[in-house]
């Protein structure tokens, strides 16, 4: 499957990640930091109903979703960082293609954070 | 780990066997007369400093363990929560306090807000700091300096930005 420019890529949050969200319902740029194998974590939802999202979160991190950071596939290309389609859950793709220069990194997924959005379960 | 409380009792390597709370506690109480005076108005909805150290060592209970968030991130370290709680107490008193949020680099990451511009702080405890200003897509500001107890004017710059 090819990601598109406007697929939406869907980043499930977890009461873990509790502080990947701002008061104000944003989305903190430690909600795109990547870990040991420097890849963002994301699943394609695009055309999907926001139930079925929810059940899709579900399946994978059950009982664990309390909202969503989402944004379009444009944002992750224009950033000139790439998406790794693998279906592996299904719908699940990384983000990948971070720098390695730390700061160049920082700025990378600070440019993600401010164009998600984040929807509370 | 370098010292980072000159006036207090310095922290030993024994001081880790009493778990992270204890020693955080002490580095904690070392702030106790910088914490007045950083204090905001109470009228203010600003988090005062020792809320913020608080939670400091909350994350580094929280994340202390490689793969915390089952994503594979990396642990934090107790150095870097140190460092973070020296930056929190470096900062000028006209600055606004930041959020703060585990980072899956292993680093503690700060972040400050205002309007469409952010602006993050990294601190991991390796002695460097990095540093990114988004103020539109083509206006941005980053870059990596070596920390050692002093915040770098440009990053005072750049967090002033945001008040």
């Amino acid at each position: 499957m090819d990601i598109v420019s406007d697929d939406e890529l869907t980043r499930f949050i977890r009461p873990k990640q509790k502080r990947y969200v701002t008061a104000d319902g944003g989305v903190r740029t430690a909600a795109f930091s990547t870990g040991s194998d420097g890849k963002v974590s994301v699943f394609v939802t695009s055309d999907m109903l926001l139930n079925e999202i929810w059940d899709h979160g579900d399946a994978h991190f059950p009982h664990e979703t309390i909202g969503r950071a989402y944004l379009q596939a444009q944002v992750v290309i224009s950033e000139g960082l790439e998406i790794d389609f693998n279906n592996e859950p299904p719908k699940h793709a990384d983000i990948i293609g971070f720098p390695s220069d730390k700061d160049l990194n920082l700025a990378k997924r600070q440019a993600l954070a401010v164009k998600a959005k984040f929807e509370k379960r | 780990m370098s010292g980072f409380c000159v006036e207090c009792e310095p922290l030993s390597i024994g001081d880790v066997s009493f778990g992270v709370t204890d020693v955080a506690m002490k580095f904690l109480n070392c702030f106790q007369g910088d914490v007045k005076s950083h204090t905001r108005s109470v009228t203010a909805p600003i988090r005062k400093i020792e809320d913020i150290l608080s939670e400091l060592i909350e994350i580094q209970e929280e994340c202390s363990d490689d793969n915390w968030d089952d994503e594979g991130a990396v642990a934090i370290s107790i150095s870097a929560m140190f460092e973070a709680m020296q930056f929190i107490r470096l900062l000028p008193v006209h600055l606004k306090l930041p959020d703060i949020a585990p980072s899956a680099n292993g680093a503690i990451n700060f972040e400050w807000r205002k309007d469409d511009f952010i602006c993050n702080v990294e601190l991991s405890g390796i002695n460097e700091i990095v540093y990114s200003a988004y103020f539109s897509k083509v206006n941005r500001d980053y870059g990596m300096k070596p920390y050692f107890g002093k915040i770098p004017n440009k990053v005072i710059e750049l967090i002033e930005s945001m008040s």
